[in-house]
């Protein structure tokens, strides 16, 4: 488990915020609660990772409004959202804003316990997606031109041959090549090497 | 000039031995000459008179006594003769004829004389000459009279020939006049027979021209909706006398298929001789038909604000419910949260203590069950959520303004509805929407009843921002307004700044917006009213479930 990752708590009801923590707590996850979603916003949201826990009706700034402000900035943290008992239509409202999930209160703690850990797990994927990412960003900045031009024509579906006869070098020296562009992209054969590029692409 | 007779006997006719009168005269010419003339002048006075007699009667064909007057002129055409014949008898002693022509006149005069007496009587009877005159001038100042009556009845002949033309021409007029009528007009006679009847009245009764003459009242008009109900001519005179004191009973008339429809009629009686009744008449089918269909109309509204009533005090207590669920739900999740922890916690403790392990398992069991009755008190009330349609707030506002309309007047509050014709369309709880709106427009009525701020306005308009997703509208008064430390507790439930407020009207206000992912908030307050304004998604496409 990510040590960084912590269950951000935003609930204006004191009793309730402290026995979240209690109860997150005592699986091991770092808590940090907030009485407003103005509170939360105090530190940059996109530097914060695990996930949000919101109650929806709050004075202020709203569940739903904070939701809302976090989507508009680009923020991936996952948020789940407490509503009342019976708020269907709000809840619906959340999801087509784009959280995580939605819970009614009073919940059981094993089915409050059960969607942070799935929040938990969704944020670690998506940081995780976003680190190979920039990883892979970064390998394909570092190639060379040539390696650009033979990795473009592999891409392409030319042969080894094709491709030395258009760059006009030697089926050898692009086999090279080729072995070089496998290794320092972390693929483990041609096929990986090409699926990994038209990933990354397809993802920029 | 008579000739001395000759001293002989002259004439042979003398042969009889007579002797001529004058003789007796001794021929002496003075004498002679003085019988002579005498008798001519006499004769010839005698012979002129009966010539004047004469012509008088033949003149005077009306004269009474005329032959009297033959006899007369005889009787001195006679005496006449008997003096000529002395004259001749001096001569010639003709005394025969002289004796037979006497004889004659005595006979004449005799007759004369005799007839004279009692024809005197009779003539003396006779109006004079004078008296005639007189009555002449009578019986001509008569003729003059009765001329001049004769002129003035030809001149009233003539005046009341031209009355009875002007009569029939109004006539004809008012028969016009009758016929274009839109009420029927009938006349009914105090047997309650129909007299006349105008083209109105006809076609109301759906009968041809001349069909209703002489039918019985009754069989037209009655005064129940069953029929053959006696004497409408008591009805009738119950109503002209005198008029308008009595409102009629409802009348229906009777049509040529026996069916009834309801007329509005009035009467008139005719005062001199014999009472006759006009009555008017109008055909008040339709108006009852849209009568009823008002009355129809308001008990459906009636019905309708009923309903709305029910609904809002259902919704009331649905949000009231749901407030308590969220407020008692709170510490409930609390519990239930501290519950958890503490047997993940104490696991290792809890696995050698059952008893402990149940008793806290029972404690979570049994803050969910209470939670469940609120939620089963809030289900009770709560309308399905599938009630949910499209709302054109626009309309609704106006609607809900219409129902404060009377309070808003009472007040003399100005409402300024500053919207635009169209507002997006929201997906909600129509009779949610209008109990927050009606909370908000009182709570702003609220706000200005206790001000003598004049004019008082409560304004309602939209800053509408095409671009964003959610619809704001604003209400707004002069009223009083909040207090800074009022204005973030304002939403609480039981928070009011009125005696005989419970607080819950802005806090169900809350409820409901929340219940429709929308906002509410005081955008402003001050000395000067305040402010609040509702947000509420805008309709979005439905994405794909």
């Amino acid at each position: 488990m990510n040590t960084e990752a912590k269950v951000y708590v935003v609930d204006d009801d004191a009793d309730m915020r402290r026995s979240l923590r209690w109860l997150i707590e005592s699986v091991g996850v770092a808590v940090e609660d907030f009485a407003s979603a103005e509170g939360f916003l105090a530190q940059d949201p996109l530097a914060r990772q695990g996930c949000l826990v919101l109650d929806v009706r709050m004075p202020g700034m709203g569940g739903i409004q904070l939701l809302e402000h976090l989507k508009s900035l680009g923020s991936t943290l996952p948020v789940i959202m407490f509503t009342g008992h019976g708020e269907i239509p709000m809840a619906v409202q959340t999801l087509k804003y784009g959280a995580f999930d939605f819970l009614e209160k009073p919940a059981s703690h094993q089915v409050i316990l059960d969607r942070i850990q799935s929040a938990l797990a969704l944020d670690r994927s998506i940081r995780l997606k976003r680190a190979e990412k920039n990883e892979m960003e970064l390998r394909v900045q570092r190639l060379t031109q040539r390696e650009n031009e033979i990795l473009n024509r592999l891409i392409e579906g030319l042969s080894t041959r094709e491709i030395a006869l258009s760059l006009e070098i030697s089926e050898r020296t692009v086999e090279k090549h080729r072995e070089r562009l496998i290794d320092q992209l972390g693929a483990k054969n041609q096929i990986d090497l090409i699926r990994r590029i038209v990933e990354h692409r397809a993802a920029a | 000039m008579v000739k001395p007779m000759p001293e002989i006997l002259p004439v042979p006719l003398l042969a009889s031995s007579l002797l001529p009168h004058g003789l007796c005269l001794n021929w002496k010419p003075g004498l002679l000459a003085l019988h002579v003339l005498s008798d001519g002048i006499i004769a010839l006075s005698y012979f002129s008179i009966p010539f004047g007699i004469a012509y008088f009667v033949s003149r005077r064909t009306d004269l009474e006594y005329r032959w009297m007057f033959i006899l007369f002129a005889a009787f001195i055409l006679a005496c006449g003769t008997t003096h000529l014949l002395n004259i001749w008898t001096l001569w010639h002693p003709d005394y025969l004829l002289q004796g037979f022509v006497k004889a004659a006149t005595a006979g004449i005069s005799l007759a004369s004389a005799i007839l004279l007496w009692p024809v005197l009587q009779q003539a003396l009877s006779l109006p004079s000459p004078r008296q005639l005159a007189l009555i002449n001038a009578d019986l001509e100042n008569e003729i003059v009279q009765r001329r001049n009556t004769v002129i003035k009845l030809e001149a009233e002949a003539h005046e009341r020939r031209r009355l009875e033309r002007r009569l029939r021409q109004n006539e004809v007029r008012l028969m016009t006049i009758l016929d274009t009528t839109v009420e029927g007009i009938l006349t009914v006679s105090p047997s309650g027979v129909i007299e006349t009847a105008n083209a109105a009245a006809t076609r109301m009764f759906g009968r041809h021209s001349g069909e209703l003459e002489g039918l019985p009242a009754e069989s037209l008009i009655c005064a129940t909706q069953e029929t053959g109900v006696p004497s409408i001519v008591n009805h009738l005179d119950r109503f002209a006398e005198p008029p308008g004191t009595e409102k009629p009973p409802e009348f229906f008339g009777i049509n040529r298929s026996g069916g009834t429809f309801p007329i509005d009629i009035s009467v008139g009686k005719q005062r001199d001789g014999e009472p006759y009744y006009t009555c008017v008449l109008r055909d008040m089918t339709e108006q009852r038909n849209t009568e009823r269909r008002l009355r129809q109309n308001e008990q459906r509204l009636k019905q309708q604000e009923t309903e709305l009533l029910h609904m809002q005090r259902l919704s009331t207590v649905g949000e009231l419910a749901a407030m308590m669920a969220h407020e008692i739900n709170q510490p409930l999740g609390a519990i239930v949260n501290y519950l958890g922890g503490i047997m993940l916690r104490f696991e290792p403790v809890l696995n050698t203590h059952p008893p402990l392990r149940e008793t806290l398992e029972e404690s979570a069991r049994l803050a969910n069950r209470t939670s469940h009755i609120v939620q089963s008190i809030r289900n009770l009330v709560r309308r399905r959520d599938d009630l949910r349609e499209m709302i054109d707030m626009a309309a609704l506002i106006t609607e809900t303004v219409s129902l404060l309309r009377q309070e808003l007047d009472r007040h003399q509050i100005e409402l300024q509805n500053q919207l635009p014709v169209s507002l997006p369309v929201i997906e909600g709880e129509r009779v949610k929407l209008q109990q927050l709106l009606l909370n908000l427009i009182l709570n702003a009525i609220e706000a200005l009843e206790v001000v003598d701020r004049q004019p008082r306005i409560i304004r309602i308009e939209s800053p509408n921002i095409a671009t964003e997703d959610a619809l704001e509208i604003r209400i707004s008064d002069n009223g009083t307004g909040l207090s800074p430390d009022r204005l973030t507790s304002i939403f609480e439930p039981f928070v009011t700044t009125k005696t005989d407020g419970i607080g819950l009207g802005l806090s169900i206000c809350k409820s409901i917006i929340e219940s429709h992912g929308g906002e509410i908030a005081v955008s402003e307050s001050g000395p000067e009213g305040s402010t609040f304004s509702i947000r509420l998604p805008k309709m979005r496409e439905r994405r794909a479930s």
